[in-house]
């Protein structure tokens, strides 16, 4: 896979026999509150800034990943406590395909003993129990019950 | 096992994926900046509206 030179967007994009090429932010990607934000003249589009709080560069960082590529790495290494914070952030930005696939994730690792209960605790707070299906609420029950 | 390939579903019918492919985007052509705390990421207001923008 060729190497993106230094500080630029690798921007996914799916080909399809029916459509030429479907880059990945056109097709499932994207964030209505961004695009409620840029569709007016709010302070941030005027600025041309947009700040975000209560949330770690880090995870912002993969939430940027995903809308470029379709994919990031949380998703990939399934750290359940970096799911689950990824969630949270999606969530805030009401990008139900990202919540979807953060549902999906099977955790590989992140949960244990000691952070069993805040991480079971965050997820409730941010909605993803008890109403959610998906390997990652499954997995949580399992090891929180059992 | 028989591998089957990926799919997508784009304007609700579902396709089969061909090939992936990237390509790059320099952030010179970035029209907001999103800040988080002291970093800063200039990104693209397309990409962060996805198809609801325009």
């Amino acid at each position: 896979m060729p190497q993106a030179p230094a500080g630029w967007y690798r921007i996914g994009v799916t080909y399809t026999s029916r459509h030429s090429f479907i880059p990945s932010f056109l097709s499932i990607v994207g964030s209505p509150v961004f695009s409620q934000m840029f569709s007016h003249s709010t302070k941030e589009t005027v600025e041309g800034r947009i700040q975000i709080q209560d949330a770690c560069p880090g995870t912002v960082a993969e939430l940027l990943e995903y809308v470029y590529t379709g994919n990031c790495q949380t998703l990939r290494n399934g750290d359940a406590e970096a799911v689950v914070t990824l969630y949270s952030l999606a969530d805030r930005y009401l990008m139900d395909d990202l919540k979807a696939r953060c549902l999906s994730v099977q955790p590989t690792g992140g949960l244990t003993q000691e952070n069993a209960i805040e991480l079971w605790g965050k997820a409730h707070l941010y909605g993803l129990l008890p109403q959610k299906r998906g390997n990652l609420v499954e997995a949580f029950r399992k090891f929180c019950w059992t | 096992m028989p591998q089957t390939n990926p799919t997508i579903i784009t304007q609700g019918k579902e396709e089969n994926v061909d090939k992936f492919r990237s390509y790059f985007l320099s952030p010179r052509l970035s029209d907001v900046i999103i800040s988080v705390g002291d970093q800063e990421f200039p990104c693209h207001k397309l990409l962060l509206a996805g198809t609801e923008l325009g």
